[in-house]
Order: structure tokens, then sequence, then C-alpha cells
């Protein structure tokens, strides 16, 4: 038996307070570093991320104003009526989507106890990538509503009023491409799934679910005894 | 962000002072949770960075290292998480534990325990390897139950079973 297969954890601490002392002298990760400079380079990236969010629930609200007027004035029209109900909610999606991008960016308290921020981040990113996923799908129904609101809206056209068979061709096309795209995510051969998920996104392959799911298990399993 | 914008000369001061006395704290954080030498380095500047942003509501009653370590570990578990980071070490970066352990000039010995300590580290989860580094720094079960969020019992039990864990670690073929 070798002196290391009888090693206890208590006698692993004084190799660590060795190393722990070496490491106070290292230079090579100098926290000098942390100039002003690199504090406005943080602070500027921030300002671009939250930017971005801002600019995500800015337009949500203008989307679900427009849309809550387009559709009480439409009461009478079906098809008119409900393009503006769907995009309303997208406008109300795309808002939260924001807000909770906000939250990720901006009230994420790093001083928390690490089980509490830990679950909170795993939670936010989760909701994150649903999200993301399905505004992604949800693209190939809404340009449907999108185009027969804006032609009413700009042009006074109703489309759905004049060629409902226009209509049925835009849902045919956007019902197979969502079939075509769910398919290609979740049914197609895993490597074909694996080659669509380098052109879409990681999260097609449902991967980046599964690793804020394992987090989330991880932390419940850490907190019980 | 923009509180720590506002904060005063005899502020900053304060906080270098302290960022300086428990530097180390930063750096074992930062070696624990990455192997690449880069990602060390943009670990210990993002934990440095988010010490920063949340001094301006620490608060002076409680214990700067407890603070310290709750803010380096929370960025260190969430960098190891963040999927960049992730592809990056999914790459088995064996010699840099070597490169720790003969960069910190120890002795054959201590050098060999170090490399078993960092193998064991390398199979923990994030939050268990949060524990193992409080209690290798000999931080107190409440210190070590207050950082974390967990009950003091939870950490005796997590403790106990982290001692089985390196025993059985140690007896597995390969690594000794």
């Amino acid at each position: 038996m070798t002196m290391e297969s009888t090693m206890e954890l208590d006698d692993l601490k004084q190799a660590w307070q060795s190393l722990d002392r070496q490491l106070q002298q290292q230079k090579r990760i100098n926290l000098q570093l942390l100039t002003e400079s690199r504090m406005r380079k943080a602070k500027a990236g921030l300002r671009w991320l939250q930017a971005g969010a801002i600019a995500q629930i800015a337009i949500g609200v203008v989307v679900t104003v427009f849309c809550a007027s387009f559709w009480s004035s439409h009461m009478h029209q079906p098809a008119l009526l409900l393009s503006g109900i769907v995009l309303h909610v997208y406008g109300v999606a795309m808002i939260i989507g924001g807000v909770t991008e906000m939250l990720l960016l901006v009230r994420t308290d790093y001083a928390a106890q690490i089980v509490t921020i830990q679950k909170y981040l795993a939670l936010l990113r989760q909701w994150r990538i649903r999200t993301k996923r399905w505004f992604g799908l949800a693209q190939w129904i809404l340009w449907i509503p999108g185009t027969l609101v804006m032609l009413e809206y700009l042009i006074g056209f109703d489309l759905w009023a004049h060629s409902p068979a226009t209509v049925g061709w835009f849902l045919a096309v956007g019902i197979i491409g969502l079939l075509s795209t769910l398919w290609l995510m979740y049914w197609s051969p895993r490597a074909m799934r694996r080659r669509v998920g380098d052109y879409i996104d990681d999260n097609s392959t449902g991967s980046l679910l599964r690793r804020a799911q394992a987090s989330l298990d991880e932390i419940a399993s850490f907190e019980r005894d | 962000m923009q509180a720590s914008a506002t904060m005063t000369a005899d502020d900053r001061q304060a906080f270098g002072d302290l960022l300086q006395q428990h530097r180390g704290i930063v750096f074992k954080v930062a070696n624990a949770y990455s192997r690449a030498a880069e990602d060390r380095d943009d670990l210990a500047q993002e934990i440095a960075v988010q010490l920063w942003r949340a001094w301006p509501g620490y608060d002076p009653a409680r214990r700067f290292s407890t603070w310290m370590y709750r803010i380096a570990l929370n960025v260190a578990i969430s960098f190891l998480r963040s999927d960049g980071h992730r592809r990056r070490h999914a790459v088995p970066l064996d010699e840099s534990i070597h490169d720790m352990a003969d960069d910190s000039g120890a002795d054959h010995e201590t050098a060999a325990q170090l490399r078993v300590l960092h193998r064991f580290i390398a199979t923990l989860e994030p939050l268990n390897r949060a524990l193992l580094l409080l209690y290798l720094d000999e931080r107190s079960t409440r210190e070590m139950a207050e950082v974390l969020g967990i009950s003091e019992s939870n950490v005796t039990t997590k403790v106990s079973r982290l001692k089985q864990r390196i025993r059985d670690h140690v007896a597995a073929p390969g690594n000794e």
C-alpha cells in the first residue's frame, strides 16, 4: 500500500495550505490588472447587453399597444381579430423575454448564498432557453398574422376577405415549415440532427435544456441531507 | 455597476486593500474551477470584476472573506456552467495540474498530494467542489453553511461523504 492510498482528506489540507502560500505570491494572475480600462470594457459590454434587452422590451410594448388597438377595432373581422390577438400575445411574450434577460443581467446578486443564486440562475437559464426555442419556432406561423395585419393597417386590404385561399396557402407553408423544423429537431436521425444543430443552434438538440435541468437536479440533491 | 462608479477614492482604497489581503481566495477558486491557464486568468478577472460591482452592497458588519467566497464561488460555478467555457473544459487538461504542482515549488510528497487533490477536485460537481474548497480552507461549519445556503448538519453530512469519496478515489486503480 502506498503513502497515497492511505491518504485522508485532512492530510491534504496541509498540501493545500502550501499551494495557498505559493498562489499568494504567484505573479501570473495579477489582480492589479483590474484597471479602469478593464472596468470600462466590462461596463460597455453590459451596457450593450442591457440595450438589447431594453430594445426588446420597447418593441414588445409597441407591438402590444398597437395590436391591442388593432384587434379591438376589428371585432367583426374574425381573421384580423385573431391575427391581432396572436401578435398581441407575441408582444407580451417579447416583454417577458426582455425582462427575463434584464433580470439575468442586472439582478444577479452574486453575494447571495450559493444554493439560492445558482437555483435562480438555472431557472432563468432554463426559461430563457425554452422561450428562445419557442420564439424561433413561432416565426413559421407569425409572419401570416403579421402580413394580414400590416396589409390592413397600411393599405386597408383585408387579404382573408379577398383571397382566403392565399391565406390557406400561407398557413400550409407555415405548418409544413414548422413540422419540418420539429422533425429535424426531435425526430430526425441523430447524425442529421447534429448537422442541423450546427446550422441553427445548439438549442435544437435540447442539450442546453438538459444541462439546465441537470444543474437544477444537482442543486436539489445538494440541498438534501 | 453604476453604484461602483460612484465610489469615493477611500472606498476604492479600502476595496483594493481587502482584495489584496484576501486575493488567495480568488486564486484558489479560479484554480479549482478552471484548468487552462487562459480560463484561470479570465475567471480570476471575472471574480475581481464582480467583487468590484458588488462592493457598494458589502456590509462591513459581516466577514469580508465570507462575502468574498460567496461571490467568487457563485461566479466560478456560473463560469463553469456557461456554454463557451464548458467546451474548453470538456478537454482534459491534465498537464496543467502537473504545472500547478510544479509551479508551487512544493516538495515531491506535497506535489504528489496536490496532484491527487486536483484530480479529485476535477471529479466533483460544482457545488461539492465549493464545499471542498471551504473545508480545505478550514472554514467553520457555520461559515460553510452560510456561504453555501444549506444547514450546518447538511454541511457535516456532506463533508463526511467527501472524506469517503476521497478515500475511494485514492484507492481506485490509477489514482495512486
